[in-house]
């Protein structure tokens, strides 16, 4: 009987081929390799470590009517049906939105922060 | 509106980002985590840096604004090698030399991120963005757009970083969940 060895790097996904030489009985033998850890930074890391300034409204900055008001007004129907206006101004939401950046230095935050909004939006 | 595009590749940030790398190699201290995780030390003479762009315009931009730099066009200290498909196979083989003094700055689209790696790379800077081809919908017509890459290329791109890790990208931690998708949707549209 042939022997057949298939040599594949570690990305494969070894179960699909598996399933596929089902019935050959195929064997699996893995040679563990070693990885390095990697330590990600992100933006908000860059834009803090390197101090590194973006001026407003300039070609890198987003340029769309996104809370271009300081102030955003919206309805809350309170219990019982009555409407409630509420306001907001645009300087206490940096702050709301920005829980997850809390350990960021405020010019930071005022680059990232306000983008969580507008992707959930 | 001060709020950060992160589709727009800022070269300055870059520019800025491999200086600040550069006087903590100079001060002799070791690059600590931005947000206090604590860094391993790696300096910038041990290796070289990768940094990925979607584009040969793009490439060619940086290559442009580091080799004029002050500090980063000195040629006995910085090699800046740009790699894509146009490009030369000689010329792209420096980028596997290794360096004796000094440090190799690799500019490179999405054909460094699997299959070939770059024996002493220690900092991967990732912009997020490739281009790849898509169909138009509307003209029927096969089009060359930049969109931002897959997660699992930026994975892949993250384990470009031979040994002692570090890896920047140019976008922002929610986006990679949010904005990314999970594989490509191209296939084989290596540039």
């Amino acid at each position: 009987m042939d022997l057949k060895v298939i040599l594949m790097s570690a990305t494969i996904d070894t179960k699909l081929f598996l399933n596929f030489f089902d019935g050959f009985r195929v064997q699996l033998l893995q040679i563990p390799g070693r990885t390095f850890p990697v330590n990600n930074y992100y933006l908000e890391d860059v834009l803090e470590a390197t101090g590194h300034v973006i001026e407003e409204n300039s070609y890198f900055t987003l340029n769309g009517n996104y809370y271009t008001e300081n102030e955003s007004s919206l309805w809350v129907t309170t219990k019982g049906g009555g409407r409630e206006r509420a306001i907001m101004d645009s300087s206490s939401r940096i702050f709301e939105m920005s829980g997850m950046y809390s350990d960021y230095s405020l010019s930071t935050r005022r680059y990232v922060a306000l983008n969580i909004d507008n992707h959930l939006s | 509106m001060e709020i950060v595009d992160e589709k727009k590749i800022n070269f300055d940030l870059i520019e800025d980002l491999l200086i600040m790398l550069l006087n903590k190699r100079q001060m002799n201290t070791s690059i600590v985590a931005p947000n206090g995780d604590g860094g391993m030390d790696t300096r910038m003479d041990d290796g070289s840096v990768l940094i990925f762009l979607p584009g040969i315009g793009e490439i060619r931009a940086l290559y442009q604004r580091l080799s004029t730099s002050k500090i980063l066009g000195n040629k006995d200290q910085f090699n800046i090698i740009s790699m894509h498909s146009s490009i030369s196979s000689k010329e792209q083989k420096r980028a596997f030399v290794p360096q004796k003094m000094g440090c190799k700055i690799i500019l490179a689209t999405n054909i460094c991120e699997a299959s070939l790696t770059i024996p002493d790379c220690v900092v991967v800077i990732d912009t997020g963005l490739e281009r790849s081809i898509k169909q138009n919908n509307r003209t029927s017509t096969p089009t060359l757009v930049t969109d931002w890459c897959s997660k699992a290329s930026a994975k892949q791109r993250a384990g470009r970083v031979s040994f002692k890790y570090m890896f920047y990208t140019l976008f922002m931690h929610h986006s990679h969940n949010l904005k990314l998708i999970g594989w490509s949707r191209a296939f084989g549209s290596m540039l």
